[in-house]
Order: structure tokens, then C-alpha cells, then sequence
């Protein structure tokens, strides 16, 4: 175990050389919305990043030396005169156990270190539990629900994530509500991820918080981070899932521990508000009628309207997210085009209802005021 | 050749024209329909790539919907691997095994030509998708369940795509069992296991995996449709598993990725002793790890399989499973390094090819170790980076080992020499294509950008990437028409070839170019690995010096 610490501090260390990579990196200098696992903002895709820059230095070796041969050859050796005769060398074995020796080397290297990684790759406040037992619980979709629970009993949120065609719905376990879309996280805590699907196999991917968990029907898969910093960490669908597959990204927004408490106390509030009061704004009280008669209700739940409804995304904070639909960047025009048509979406389940104009007006009054 | 003249009117009219092609049981005429109708398909995916990179040349929806993008690019996958690169070294293997090992025929010549004809039906029946309603199968050429069952690709295409991969399935292993037999027992006198040419031995791996991992596909494929029209629930999410599909289809298909580069390796290992004018460096060595290459292509599936969620004790196995192929592949890159050290190199078009397929074999080698890291793997799993390294392996391998073979044995073929010139410029145009379109594809990848995406968001820096990938695809498209037109100048006005234009080493080079029905008039004396070498030094009085 001592000598896995100690590996695990040099890999860190190693890593430093992350710095020297971001030279010829032209991803994380340039802007803050790529989302690539060599920005990482969570310990897990840390560790990650250092071992692609260590893996990456040891590449470039590799492959300067073998091009360099080539190139080398290529021209020393070419043809000078149509007669000459090579001395005919059959072979080497002294020279070919070198050259198997040096690759299972390097391949070794690759290999330790890596399984470095895994074993580290835990969340932080589970120490004391084995490195091993705490991985094979993250990764493992077979654990027994005692062994689950262990692990759980050490997080500090646990969120279920279902991937849907062509959305994601997330069931706030502990606070007991449902949201969509944006992930809600509180900063410097350990978010554990329980993901499963409703109807094909998706994958959950936010780089800069790790590596990628596929979600399955009928089956739970664990996925972990610990957020260092405020922001927002973008993400798309990563297992071929139909035909929207391009427009369903996620999104975690990670804020303040206090901030983030006092959101999710609000969001559990709104689910035992069925009718808002709209008694100052006739418009969106006309909606808020409207989203019922209309049928919205069927599918989507706004707070505690449609409360259960799961066919579509919940809505209820739908105002203070950053897209509709995971196509469109959330505005008063995109909602309203989207609620008349929302065929622009390849393969979408939500029907096409005729609206007026001025009842898609008032519905989109009455959304815009979901936060 | 000839000695008797037959009059025309008493062959009869299955044996002439057109009709002698369809009827043929002769392993050379096989050999060259099978890469005709490899190279047609290679024409038609590749077309489809053209689209796929058109539609994403810039973020938004241009020129496909999002559903006929999902056929376009499968249809791409599914042509390139099973209808091209495949077929391709099976024609290749047919053309030259019995000549390299002097057989006057492949071991079954009728079940020779049934897995031809069946090869062919099968590319009828899954391009056929385009052409009936709902479109072709559009479930990714790896087709995972639950969006490749009849919930949610209730389409005839997918069928058809599930059918016709069941034919090739058969006619994969018809063909492999034809060629371990026709090598285990049609060899000449005198061809001994050790002077087997290194390009013969790599057909004979690669048909072996054939031959192992075949019946897995087709068995998988025959669940998944008994799923989707008999109402069994082998993949089903509540009473069976999806990810058994994985399972399967992985157990098959990362044997595939062998079959598709060792043919490629074995041409490498035939092509540059020629045109080195030394022995290969080590013999044995390339031949043992082509054997290990294609054993340990048997142990390393789960990694296509990383982000399944697998427990991590097995996922750990796999990564060292995996990442030991790098060991045998090293091997066989220093060894042909070592091949051309202190050689005399003919620097032609042959060689060029082969120089870009270790070069760019090279980086796809190198990427894989990446993705065989079970950690960076969880990154780097269906994105760009795993486009790039498919396309360094199976475009910069297989596909440069392709035209390798194409110019070298081309006058073998044809009696007729591809044109050097346009060869050159050919080889060019494709090298750097493929570089200034995959390359970029990395950068994606660790930019965050997924595979099979029809539309991406702007402002993530992918876009110059992408225009970037765009630009080079009309290099590479440029590049196969290059070599098209110098098929055809050479089949109508091409200079002839000697029967050993190259100063080959190998049996096929003994015979006439093309060679006749009977292939061989004398089979001279098979003194080493190198017969006609050591014909040619004889001949001449040649003093060599030899080091082994």
C-alpha cells in the first residue's frame, strides 16, 4: 500500500509535465466552453490528464525514433548503382530479443501506471476503506446492494441519472425531487452517480469531470466527481443512441455548497405547488391553464403540476437553463418556436399541437417564469 | 504459351467472354473479381465518407437529415471493413497462395467461387437497405442493442444489414477453411513450412482468426434477428442482456481489425526484401509474432468495452492484454526497419507505399496503446480520437498495404505496369490527404468531441478541425482517382511487364505475367525462402556475403 502512495505522488508528480503539454496543447489555453478531458476541474479527470501527458511525452519518443529511422534509411540506403549487391543479412536474434525487450518495457510502464490510475481513482472521503473495494464498487454494475451501500454511505450526494431519447432526467435522491437537463452540484463535494436508461444505452460524459460511464436499461452504473471550482461543464452523449444522438448534452452546473443547498430546497418546495398564484400576471396564469388543457401535462411536470409525469423533462426550473431541448440556447423566440414546432428536433416525441400565436405566447410567459 | 490453337466456335459459350469470368473456378480469376468488387465498394463507401464529411464541414444541418446521416455513416463502416478491406486480401490470398507456395489451384475451386458469389449478394443485400423504405440499418456497423432491436429500428434495412452479414459470415468461413487446406496440403515439393512466404504465412493466420472468431458474428447475428422477428430476448434489457451483444460482437470484431491488417503486414514482408535487395530480417521472428499478433487479437475484446461499467479486476486483465500486442508490433516494425538497413533500396512505387504504411501504421500503433489504458480509455471511448486511430490503422495500414500490394503484383495480375509517374502522385496526394484529414481528428477527440454526430455546437474550437478533415478528404478522394485512371491506362495502353519486373523472390514471379490457367510450366528448385533469388544470384555468379 506505502509503495502505491508513493507511486501515486511521483505519477502526480510526473504529470507536472501537463505544463510542458499545454504548449502544444491548443485546447486549454484558447476558451473555458471546451469541454476536454485535458482541462480537468475534478481529482478523478486530474489524475487522468497526467497520465495522457506521460503517455504523450513517452510517444513522442517513440515515434521521433522510429520516423527518424525510416526517414534515415529511406535515404541512406537508397539504390546508387543497379548492380550493387547488399551484404546479406539474415537476421539478428541478439538484436531482435533487444527490440522485444525494449517495447515490453515501455508497454509495462503503460500498464503500471495505469492501473495506478484506477486504483486512485476514488472519491477522496472514502479513506479507510480499501483502494481496491472502493474502485470495484465505483466500476462494477454487479455489487451487491451491501457493498453499494458502503460506498454510498461515504458520498455526500447521490443523484440518479436515466438517459432518455434524447434527454437526461435526474432524480435528486436525497432531496427528492426531479430535475433535467442541467446538473445542479455543489462544489468541492463528492457527487456519486447512479445512471441507468429507460430505453437504449447512452453514455454519460463531462471531460473535465472524468472518464465516461455508459448508462444501460435494467441495469445501474456508478460514476463519480468532486468539482474544484464553480462553472458550468458541458458534455454530449457519447454511445450512438437514434437519431438525435447529436442533440443530447449534458450540462453540470456546479455551485457553492450554501447555494447549492438553497436551490435544491427550492426545487423540492416547488413540487407541492400544484397552481402558482399568477393574480399579477394574466398572461402566464393563461398559460399555466393552458400548459393543462393543452395536455402538456401528460408528460412534462412543472413543480407539482403534472407532478409524476416522466414521459418528457421536467420543467420546473426550465427558465434557468441554458438550452431547450439540447438543441436550442434557451430564449423567449427558441421556446416559442420550439412549443409550435417541435419537429426541428429529428425523431422527437413531442407532438406537434396546434397552438394560436397567442396561446404560444402565453405558454411561453408562463415557463419563463420557471427558475 | 499456346502450342495448339483451338478454334474460337468449340469453346463453349460459358467459357467465353463475360461468361467465362461468372463460371470460373480458376483461383486467379477469383482473386481478381474478389478486389474488383472490393475496389467498387471501396469507391461507394468511400463516397459516403465524402458526405459525412461534407455535412460536417460546419457546424449546423446541410446536406442529410440526422436519420440518413446515421445510414451513411454506417453503410461507410460496414463497406470499408466487411465489403472492402476484407474481400479485398481474400481476392488477394486467392490470387497469390497457390502461386506463392506453387499449387495449380486453391484445395475447393467450387466452394471457391460460391463464397466469391456470395460475398457479392451479400454487399447487394446491405447497400439494398438504401433502396427499400426506412432506408439502410443505421444502429452503427457495430449495431448495439437496444437501438439495433425492433423497438427502436423497426426498419427493413436493419434486417437486410443482419442477413447480409450472415452470408458474408458464411462465405468468410467457406473461404478460410479453402485456404488452411489448399496450404496444409497443396504445397509444391520441396515447400516446407520454413521457406513458406511471409505473405502466405499472414493469410494463413488471418484466415485461422477467420476461421475462430467467424461463427461468433454470425451466431450473434442470427440471435439479434430471432430478437427482432421471433420474439426472443437474448439482448432484451429485462429478460436478457444488451451487453452479451457487446460480448460477441467485439469477440469477432477485434479479431477483424488482425484480419484486416496482418494480409497488409504479410505484403510489407513479402514487398521489402525485394526492393531492399537483402533477405528479411529475421524470418521467424515476423512469422512468430504474426502468429502471436493473431492469438493475442483473440484476448483483448473487453477493450473496446471499457465504459460498460465491467468489473475492474477483469478491465485490468484486459489492459494488459491489450497492451502487449504492442510488443509483437514492435517487434515487426524494427525488424522491417533493420530490413532496409544497408540495403540497396529501388525507391518505387511499391516502397513508397510501403514506407507510408509503416509510417502511418505507426501512429495508429502508438494510439492504441492510449485507448488500451483503461483510464485515458474512459476519455478518449467514442470520440474523434478513436476516428483518427481507426482510420491511422485500417487507412494508413491496411489501405496503404493495399495499394503496396496493388503496384507490386499489379503486372502479375495484368500482364501490364501500373504507370510509376501517376503512382508517385498518387502516393502523395493519399499521404498527405490522409494526414490533413485524420490528423485532426486527435484534436477532436481531446476537445471533447463525440463520433457519430451528424451536428455539433459552434464556438468549442472544433470547427477549423473539421474544415481542416474536409480539405483533406478531397485529397484522398482526388488520390483514388488518380488510381483509376492509371488502371486504366495501364489495362488499354499500359507498358507490358516482364514475368519478374522487380527482381521478386517469391514462386509467382517462376511463372508468365499473367500466369496461365496451370500456373506453373517448371517450379524451380525451392532452395530457400528466396527461391528465385537464389536462381537469379546462380545465374548471374554472384558472390553474396551472408550473415545469419
Amino acid at each position: 500500500m506505502a509503495l502505491w502512495r508513493i507511486l501515486r505522488s511521483q505519477l502526480l508528480w510526473v504529470g507536472g509535465l501537463g505544463a510542458l503539454g499545454s504548449v502544444v496543447w491548443p485546447g486549454v489555453a484558447s476558451a473555458q466552453s471546451v469541454p476536454s478531458p485535458l482541462d480537468p476541474a475534478s481529482p478523478n479527470a486530474a489524475l487522468v490528464a497526467n497520465l495522457y501527458w506521460i503517455i504523450f511525452w513517452m510517444s513522442v519518443v517513440v515515434f521521433v525514433l522510429v520516423e527518424g529511422l525510416l526517414i534515415y534509411s529511406a535515404i541512406r540506403f537508397r539504390r546508387r548503382d543497379d548492380n550493387e549487391v547488399p551484404v546479406q543479412v539474415h537476421g539478428n536474434n541478439r538484436m531482435e530479443i533487444a527490440w522485444t525487450i525494449g517495447p515490453a518495457l515501455i508497454a509495462a510502464a503503460v500498464f503500471f501506471l495505469s492501473w495506478q490510475v484506477m486504483l486512485a481513482d476514488r472519491p477522496p472521503t472514502a479513506d479507510g476503506v480499501s483502494a481496491v473495494s472502493v474502485a470495484s464498487v465505483c466500476f462494477n454494475n454487479d455489487v451487491s446492494p451491501e457493498e453499494a451501500a458502503q460506498f454510498l454511505a461515504v458520498s455526500t450526494v447521490t443523484i440518479e441519472v436515466v438517459g432518455r431519447q434524447w434527454w437526461w432526467a435526474y432524480n435528486y435522491l436525497d432531496y427528492g425531487f426531479t430535475s433535467a437537463a442541467d446538473l445542479y452540484v455543489p462544489v468541492g463535494e463528492v457527487v456519486v452517480l447512479q445512471l441507468t436508461s429507460r430505453d437504449v444505452a447512452h453514455s454519460w460524459w463531462i471531460p473535465q469531470l472524468g472518464g465516461k460511464q455508459d448508462l444501460y436499461p435494467g441495469a445501474t452504473t456508478y460514476s463519480w466527481f468532486q468539482v474544484t471550482e464553480p462553472g458550468v461543464y458541458e458534455g454530449h452523449c457519447t454511445e450512438l443512441c437514434g437519431s438525435s444522438h447529436a442533440y443530447m448534452p449534458m450540462r453540470v452546473v456546479a455551485v457553492p455548497a450554501d447555494q447549492f443547498d438553497t436551490w435544491a430546497q427550492n426545487q423540492a418546495a416547488a413540487n407541492e405547488v400544484v397552481e402558482r398564484d399568477y393574480s399579477s400576471n394574466e398572461l402566464a396564469s393563461e398559460g399555466q391553464d393552458l400548459f393543462t388543457s393543452k395536455g402538456c401535462i401528460g408528460c412534462h411536470a412543472v413543480g407539482g403540476l403534472g407532478a409524476g409525469a416522466e414521459v418528457g423533462p421536467d420543467l420546473t426550473n426550465l427558465a434557468s437553463r441554458q438550452q431547450i431541448a439540447g438543441m436550442l440556447p434557451y430564449n423567449r423566440e427558441n421556446l416559442k418556436s420550439w412549443i409550435i414546432d417541435p419537429s426541428q428536433k429529428p425523431g422527437s416525441k413531442m407532438p406537434r399541437i396546434p397552438l394560436t400565436d397567442a396561446e404560444a405566447e402565453a405558454i411561453v410567459e408562463y415557463l419563463d417564469t420557471q427558475r | 504459351m499456346a502450342t495448339i490453337s483451338v478454334p474460337q466456335h468449340s469453346i463453349p459459350w460459358t467459357q467465353r467472354g463475360i461468361m467465362s469470368w461468372i463460371t470460373t473456378v480458376d483461383h486467379k480469376k477469383i482473386g481478381i473479381i474478389y478486389m474488383t468488387l472490393a475496389f467498387f465498394f471501396f469507391i461507394v463507401s468511400g463516397l459516403l465518407a465524402m458526405v459525412v464529411r461534407l455535412e460536417l464541414t460546419v457546424p449546423g444541418q446541410q446536406f442529410v437529415s440526422a436519420d440518413l446521416y446515421n445510414q451513411i455513416f454506417t453503410m461507410h463502416a460496414t463497406g470499408m471493413i466487411f465489403l472492402f478491406v476484407i474481400p479485398f486480401f481474400a481476392g488477394l490470398g486467392n490470387f497469390l497462395v497457390p502461386l506463392q507456395i506453387g499449387a495449380i489451384d486453391m484445395a475447393f475451386p467450387r466452394i471457391n467461387a460460391l463464397g466469391l458469389w456470395m460475398a457479392l449478394f451479400s454487399g447487394i443485400i446491405m447497400f439494398g437497405g438504401f433502396f427499400v423504405a426506412g432506408g439502410a440499418a443505421a444502429a452503427g456497423w457495430t449495431s448495439y442493442p437496444p437501438l439495433s432491436n425492433s423497438t427502436y429500428s423497426p426498419t427493413l434495412g436493419q434486417d437486410l444489414w443482419i442477413i447480409g452479414l450472415q452470408v458474408l459470415g458464411i462465405s468468410s468461413i467457406l473461404s478460410a477453411v479453402n485456404f488452411l487446406v489448399t496450404v496444409a496440403n497443396m504445397r509444391a515439393p520441396g515447400m516446407t513450412w520454413r521457406k513458406i512466404p511471409l505473405f502466405t504465412w499472414s493469410v494463413v493466420t488471418a484466415q485461422g482468426m477467420v476461421l475462430a472468431a467467424t461463427p461468433m458474428l454470425t451466431g450473434a447475428l442470427t440471435m439479434l434477428l430471432t430478437d427482432r422477428q421471433f420474439g426472443t430476448r437474448f439482448f432484451d434489457a429485462a429478460q436478457g442482456n444488451p451487453r452479451l451483444w457487446q460480448h460477441m460482437f467485439w469477440f469477432y470484431s477485434h479479431p477483424a481489425v488482425y484480419i484486416m491488417i496482418l494480409p497488409a503486414m504479410g505484403a510489407v514482408s513479402d514487398i521489402l526484401p525485394v526492393f531492399s535487395r537483402k533477405p528479411i530480417f529475421g524470418y521467424f521472428a515476423i512469422f512468430l509474432s504474426t502468429v502471436l499478433i493473431g492469438v493475442f487479437g483473440f484476448t483483448s475484446w473487453l477493450h473496446h468495452m471499457f465504459t460498460i461499467g465491467a468489473n475492474p479486476v477483469v478491465e485490468t486483465l484486459f489492459m494488459a492484454t491489450t497492451i502487449i500486442i504492442a510488443v509483437p508490433t514492435g517487434l515487426k516494425i524494427f525488424n522491417w526497419i533493420a530490413t532496409m538497413w544497408g540495403g540497396s533500396l529501388n525507391l518505387k512505387t511499391p516502397l513508397y507505399y510501403v514506407l507510408g504504411f509503416l509510417s502511418m501504421f505507426l501512429i495508429g500503433g502508438i494510439s492504441g496503446v492510449f485507448q488500451g489504458s483503461v483510464p485515458l480509455d474512459k476519455q478518449l471511448h467514442d470520440t474523434y480520437w478513436v476516428v483518427a486511430h481507426i482510420h491511422y490503422v485500417l487507412f494508413g495500414g491496411s489501405v496503404f498495404g493495399i495499394f503496396a500490394a496493388l503496384f507490386y503484383w499489379w503486372p502479375k495480375f495484368t500482364g501490364r505496369m501500373l504507370g510509376e509517374r501517376l503512382g508517385m502522385i498518387q502516393f502523395w496526394t493519399m499521404f498527405i490527404g490522409m494526414n490533413v484529414t485524420f490528423f485532426p481528428m486527435h484534436i477532436l477527440g481531446l476537445l471533447g468531441m463525440p463520433r457519430r454526430y451528424f451536428d455539433y455546437p459552434a464556438g468549442r474550437g472544433w470547427e477549423i478541425y473539421n474544415i481542416i478533415a474536409t480539405v483533406g478528404a478531397f485529397l484522398v478522394a482526388l488520390s483514388a482517382l488518380l488510381f483509376i485512371i492509371n488502371v486504366v491506362i495501364s489495362l488499354t495502353r499500359g507498358e507490358r511487364a516482364s514475368d519478374d519486373p522487380w527482381e521478386g523472390n517469391t514462386l509467382e514471379w517462376a511463372t508468365s505475367s499473367p500466369p496461365p490457367d496451370h500456373n506453373f510450366d517448371k517450379i524451380p528448385p525451392l532452395t530457400s525462402d528466396r527461391p528465385l533469388w537464389d536462381l537469379r544470384v546462380r545465374k548471374l555468379g554472384i558472390q553474396t556475403k551472408d550473415i545469419h
